[in-house]
């Protein structure tokens, strides 16, 4: 049937609920503009791993086995010598990494401080070397920055030598136990890096695909509490548990505070601690992210993937260890 | 005009169901709230530390952990501050804080000058054995039900078998 009476036009009615509509949509968009940033720069934080995952894997191409962890002639102890001249704390692994991803100027920075100091970390980013060109440590490296984390311009100093080092995200995996030895030794609780390791993919007897390699740290925002530029959470260039190590001790974004030395305590960013000192054997540090409920990782065999903080932490532990025979299951 | 509004009302009230329904799906556990007391020897556990659960068998979900404070009493964490635990059985990891770093203030690119020294603060008599802190075994374990509040007691002992005693 056709209407005859129709006459062109809308009424009221009919207009306000359009209107209504598009505010609902408008609604639902101005949030989703925010969450697409965030995704964005999760996106970039996940290729910056996937990048390291790619070094890790060229690096073990080319010498046959994973970088150390830390290279440290004295055992455990990660405190500078403050420029003493005694041997203090090496390179931590990003610094092998290095050549393996384009940073072959920082490499040869890091291999002339090598070439002339023994306590070589005191001297990352300190004025001695910086006014030749050496600037290692001092400033922020891109590839071990997360964009979804808020940036800083503080630098680490903690009175033993570390007075000028730049913050990052990015660590690697110490197994689920803690930063000694004796534990990285062990492969039922150590993960694909040490003090001083030297592991291969055939030491991953879980499966390359089974074990974490590289995940995610926060560092600490400017702030008086603290104070936070003592703070040595999430410092690229120090080999030190929660600098650019992490344990799967404690589960993503735990409550649990991480046991690090020479850390101060602040639940309001997501960052609890309590100083866990000498003996250092026992230092742990979680896997911390601003990402929304989880952080991402890098696995041994390069993939990433993101993990939810609430992951049975058994699991989380499991993917930790480089040896631990556990069935992983659903991941 | 009847035509148009059949189509605008349904369209309108799907939009609607779909925006309430869009907010939903939390994977987060449920949790209740714990608290308690940390003891060495019968008494209090001095220095402050901290306390993590490590469930017995697989168990999704987030784990709770807290801070132990000087006089050893701690309150358990999980989403927001101090919500409490997941229901289940628990390994029970404790760290003690024996020393700490004292707050240095200066930047300064003289090298040379003494490093800044750990401060001791528990006596050795009242530091506790390392098997605690092991995350897989700790002979500590606890069940947290689904209650009101669940209130905690942890007995530490200087003698336990198969364990490094520093400073005995």
């Amino acid at each position: 049937m056709k209407r005859i009476k129709s006459k062109q036009g809308f009424t009221l009615i009919e207009l306000l609920v359009v209107i209504a509509i598009i505010a609902i949509l408008i609604a639902l968009l101005l949030p989703a503009v925010q969450q697409a940033r965030e995704a964005a720069r999760r996106t970039q934080c996940k290729n910056n791993l996937k990048q390291l995952a790619l070094a890790l894997h060229n690096y073990h191409d080319t010498h046959s086995v994973f970088p150390p962890g830390t290279v440290n002639p004295v055992g455990d102890d990660p405190n500078g010598r403050n420029g003493a001249g005694t041997p203090g704390i090496g390179g931590p692994w990003i610094c092998f990494l290095l050549p393996f991803f384009e940073q072959t100027a920082q490499y040869q920075s890091y291999a002339k401080i090598v070439a002339e100091r023994p306590e070589v970390v005191d001297w990352f980013g300190n004025g001695a070397y910086t006014v030749q060109g050496v600037t290692i440590g001092a400033d922020p490296l891109p590839a071990m920055s997360c964009p979804s984390h808020p940036t800083t311009e503080e630098r680490l100093a903690n009175g033993t030598g570390m007075e000028h080092l730049a913050r990052g995200n990015y660590a690697a995996s110490y197994g689920k136990a803690g930063y000694g030895r004796v534990h990285t030794d062990n492969p039922t609780v150590g993960g694909v890096c040490g003090n001083n390791s030297r592991f291969s993919m055939r030491d991953m007897t879980d499966g390359t695909s089974n074990t974490i390699a590289i995940s995610e740290l926060k560092f600490r925002l400017t702030s008086a509490t603290g104070p936070s530029l003592q703070d040595t959470r999430g410092t690229w260039s120090y080999g030190v548990m929660g600098a650019n190590i992490f344990s799967t001790r404690t589960g993503p974004n735990s409550t649990t505070p991480d046991g690090v030395w020479g850390c101060r305590n602040f639940p309001a960013q997501g960052m609890p601690c309590v100083q866990i000192g000498s003996p250092y054997t026992e230092m742990y540090s979680a896997a911390r992210s601003y990402h929304i409920g989880g952080v991402q990782g890098a696995l041994a065999d390069g993939s990433v993937r993101f993990f939810s903080e609430n992951v049975d932490l058994l699991l989380w532990q499991a993917i930790g260890t480089r040896g631990g025979g556990e069935t992983n299951g659903e991941l | 005009m009847k035509t148009i509004k059949n189509i605008l009302w349904p369209a309108f009230m799907m939009t609607l169901t779909a925006i309430i329904a869009g907010c939903g799906g939390s994977e987060n556990v449920e949790v209740f709230p714990a608290r308690g007391i940390v003891k060495f020897n019968g008494k209090p556990m001095t220095g402050g530390g901290a306390i993590s659960l490590v469930p017995v068998v697989s168990q999704n979900g987030k784990n709770a952990g807290g801070i132990i404070n000087a006089d050893g009493t701690f309150v358990l964490t999980t989403y927001e501050d101090g919500d409490g635990a997941m229901p289940g059985s628990f390994r029970v990891i404790i760290n003690q804080s024996t020393s700490q770093e004292p707050d240095y203030g200066g930047d300064s690119d003289a090298p040379g000058k003494a490093a800044v020294k750990a401060v001791q603060t528990v006596t050795s008599a009242d530091i506790i054995p390392t098997i605690y802190s092991d995350p897989v075994s700790s002979p500590v374990e606890v069940k947290i039900e689904a209650r009101e509040l669940n209130e905690l007691t942890i007995n530490l002992e200087r003698n336990v078998p198969g364990s490094f005693v520093p400073g005995a």
